[in-house]
């Protein structure tokens, strides 16, 4: 009798206290206080290991250079997980990032260098290129029907195929014109970390704030009730993989840029770091949580750990088990709180 | 009769939290007899069945086997002495094949534990040719029809000694010919001397197929009749006459006709479904599990595409891309599944509140915290939400607030005509009573309301029209006030898919 179990399970439900009974102890609610929130955690460990950095190495960390260079490093990763967090937040994600990538980097360079065209129709190929190979992915996974893992993984590898088809070893130099792009400075910082850093606040407050959003965490949260509520769920989440695929061609446009050069093996495995910097900036895989902001200082985190096991002159192998660690920490801390939870 | 009845049951009680499933039960069903198990959602049946299974413990109450009494009876147990359970929701292992599934309990082993395919396919394929049926035993379990998965079921209960098989609701998922088919064989178990506890809620395969029936409510049995002895107004009193607790509202005031539905067809289930909602007035759609209301009002609400009939919303015919545009032209629909379809638990009263007019708490597309507040206040005092604060996450709150929830999502929208399929599943009578009286309140303020409820006291309290729909078909139509359960029972057990097959055959 099914009607029977489905009536006692929801009147257990209903008897439950809203409030866990037991008083947690010390240590625990100032865990729970830190995992409440993970963009909070993540502002108390890089401020930390900033601090803690500036005190050790006083002459090579807290420099103008350092800092710049730092921030150019995690420009690229910064954009891309502004993409990623929305898809998250929707319940999917997008392993082709890194193809897309390199394929917008290295058709930016073929229509500048090859054809001779100006710069400016460089970076609109580049984010045109960026925009189809999203609405790809969208169209895959919502019309076709093919979950996002595989989805994505697919097009990972047709879209570096694309890569090496269109210009087997790359394209070098590009112009002048177009490197600009990439290489001014600006207030002592360069042109990459700038837009990296309208995008991340247009996005954070977007995303925060504003109704077709929201929407996107109603499709994460419950993506059948979305549908009952009238959210066009199939429409959102393709807009929300030409999100993704226009800031990886724009990511790719930059990094070709910056270096002058489109290279053809750029962005490999980058998907990986990024879902890394999303997760522990409070996305998970569930779908309907995370923002923007959590997302920025994971790459921050990530940027940041790696930059201080260079200058500690710790092998740069040893950091992928850091971050690693960390993020396995982060999400066990998470569970640590929903088991309380409920 | 001096042979021991096949099983025997006696004074056997079960509850669960907040219910008394079994009370008091007591049921002998003979070798060789088709036993049916009668009665509404809830009454018990299942229950019962999975007691004898050994699925669940009882409470109390004794069980004889053949005279031998079974103590401690558990599911591999029952298996081991010839009892078979076919449950609803189905219990084969898809990856495997039909043989290893019907040899799952005791696989037939060679040396070092290796299972013998070769033996336990020619076991299961001369099962097969026993009960008439070809199915292949190296066919994988999920390249088969419901029907023939049912077979392989009922074929892994004879792979024992079967005395007792356990159907559950069998026909649920089949066609026409399945059904007949099922039929032929369970009849010619009964004559190797297996007895068959055949449960159901479809009187007229009772009729068609069982000796005895026992009829359950609320838990009791009503009384046990030769089905040739008896009628279906019978069955349907002992069914019915549970306690009406609420009571009905005034006769509405209707105003003009919002909603028509004609001819709607929509496949797999709806076939014809036709009738019209005024302003003010609650029609109810009212028939078994698995008759097709759920899927019209899915239908109607765009989340499938009609295959033929036209839907009217007042007076102009509308067809729907989707739920935003059902929504867009005044229509809200409250799911069943409060749960997986209506409701974001993770998220706060006030946003859920929200979600159907995130424009209306916005300016220029940016959502005001204060303005999504008010909304969810003015809801909270309306419907009386019992919660802490608009932006207390709902899996804190219990079920009858949650449908509160639910109820007001759907409100915010201010729609002319509300859905609302199972309004009181899973919440307590207090809840129950205060959901009655705002569905009250809402249509004298003019609404069009069309509620699915399989609880027929429910139907009774609350519908001014009452639609009857059977196996996807709008069969009757009952005005509420006056109108019985036996009433509903009748029309929506006398369309069921064997008369179709009587009139073939």
């Amino acid at each position: 009798m099914n009607d029977v179990q489905a009536e006692t399970a929801s009147e257990q439900d209903s008897t439950r206290p809203p409030s866990a009974s037991a008083r947690p102890s010390l240590a625990s609610r100032i865990l729970v206080t830190l995992a409440e929130s993970r963009p909070l955690t993540l502002l108390v460990l890089i401020a930390v290991l900033v601090i803690g950095m500036s005190v050790l190495y006083p002459n090579n960390f807290p420099t103008p250079s350092n800092i710049s260079a730092v921030m150019l490093n995690a420009a690229q990763n910064g954009i891309l997980v502004t993409g990623m967090m929305l898809l998250m937040i929707a319940g999917v994600f997008d392993l082709s990032i890194g193809s897309i990538l390199a394929l917008a980097g290295v058709w930016a360079g073929v229509v500048v260098h090859v054809w001779g065209y100006p710069a400016p129709a460089g970076l609109l190929v580049g984010l045109a290129v960026g925009i189809a190979a999203g609405a790809f992915n969208g169209f895959l996974v919502t019309r076709v029907g093919i979950n996002a893992l595989i989805a994505t993984l697919g097009t990972l590898a047709i879209y570096r195929g694309l890569t090496y088809v269109t210009a087997g070893t790359g394209v070098t130099p590009i112009s002048d014109e177009f490197k600009a792009y990439g290489q001014t400075v600006i207030l002592g910082f360069q042109t990459p970390f700038w837009i990296m850093l309208a995008i991340v606040g247009t996005f954070a407050w977007a995303i925060a704030r504003t109704a077709f959003f929201r929407q996107f965490y109603f499709i994460g949260g419950n993506a059948r009730a979305a549908k009952l509520s009238g959210i066009r769920v199939a429409r959102l989440t393709v807009v929300g993989f030409v999100i993704m695929g226009l800031l990886a061609g724009l990511a790719g446009v930059i990094g070709a840029s910056r270096l002058n050069s489109a290279v053809v093996s750029a962005g490999i495995s980058v998907e990986l770091s990024v879902i890394t910097a999303a997760v522990l900036g409070g996305a998970s895989l569930r779908g309907g949580e995370g923002s923007v902001i959590g997302g920025v200082l994971g790459v921050m985190f990530i940027a940041l750990v790696q930059n201080a096991m260079i200058i500690n002159s710790i092998g740069i192998f040893w950091q992928p088990i850091v971050t690693g660690s960390v993020l396995l920490l982060a999400v066990s801390l998470d569970r640590f709180k929903r088991s309380r939870r409920t | 009769m001096t042979e021991p009845p096949r099983l025997a049951v006696r004074s056997t009680r079960k509850r669960f939290p907040g219910v008394q499933a079994l009370d008091d039960v007591s049921l002998e069903v003979r070798p060789g007899e088709i036993h049916a198990l009668l009665g509404e959602n809830g009454a018990g049946k299942s229950t019962l069945g999975k007691v004898i299974g050994g699925v669940y413990a009882p409470d109390t109450g004794e069980m004889d086997l053949d005279g031998t009494p079974l103590r401690g009876l558990d599911e591999h147990m029952a298996a081991g002495l010839g009892i078979a359970i076919v449950h609803q929701e189905g219990s084969l292992v898809s990856q495997l094949t039909v043989a290893e599934n019907v040899f799952a309990g005791h696989p037939i082993t060679k040396s070092f534990g290796r299972v013998d395919r070769a033996e336990i396919r020619r076991r299961t394929k001369a099962i097969m040719s026993d009960m008439g049926v070809e199915i292949d035993p190296g066919a994988m379990v999920y390249s088969l029809s419901a029907a023939q998965a049912q077979i392989v079921e009922i074929a892994k209960g004879l792979s024992h000694d079967l005395r007792l098989l356990i159907l559950d609701e069998p026909t649920a998922a089949l066609t026409l010919t399945e059904t007949k088919r099922l039929f032929v064989l369970l009849r010619r178990l009964k004559e190797t001397g297996v007895a068959v506890i055949y449960i159901s809620h479809r009187l007229a395969e009772i009729f068609e197929l069982c000796d005895r029936v026992t009829v359950l409510k609320d838990g009791r049995v009503t009384g046990t009749r030769d089905v040739q002895h008896t009628t279906m107004d019978e069955l349907i009193r002992l069914m019915v006459g549970r306690e009406v607790l609420f009571q009905r509202g005034p006769a509405p005031t209707v105003g003009d006709v919002i909603l028509e539905v004609d001819h709607l067809v929509s496949p797999p289930v709806v076939e014809d479904i036709s009738f019209t909602v005024r302003a003010g007035e609650l029609v109810c759609l009212a028939g078994l599990v698995g008759s097709g209301r759920s899927e019209a009002c899915e239908a109607i609400f765009g989340v499938h595409r009609p295959s033929s009939g036209t839907i009217r919303l007042k007076g102009r015919e509308v067809q729907f891309g989707g739920p935003w545009d059902a929504i867009a032209a005044g229509i809200g629909m409250m799911p069943e599944d409060r749960k997986d379809g209506g409701l974001f638990l993770d998220h706060s009263v006030a946003q859920n509140i929200s979600a159907t007019v995130l424009h209306t708490v916005s300016r220029r597309g940016v959502i005001s915290k204060r303005m999504t507040e008010e909304l969810a206040d003015r809801f909270i005092k309306m419907l009386r939400i019992a919660t802490p604060s608009p932006w207390q996450t709902l899996d804190n709150l219990s079920g009858g607030n949650q449908q509160k929830v639910l109820l007001a999502k759907w409100l915010a929208p201010e729609p002319a005509l509300l859905i609302v399929d199972e309004p009181t599943r899973g919440v307590d009578v207090g809840a129950r009573a205060e959901i009655y009286r705002i569905l009250g309140d809402l249509k004298a303020r003019g609404l069009a309301i069309v509620v699915v409820s399989s609880d027929l006291p429910e139907v009774l309290t609350l519908a001014d029209r009452i639609i009857v729909i059977a196996a996807g078909r709008s069969v009757g139509e009952l005005p509420g006030e006056g109108a019985t359960e036996e009433d509903v029972l009748r029309l929506a057990t006398r369309y069921t898919r064997l008369d179709a097959v009587e009139k073939v055959a």
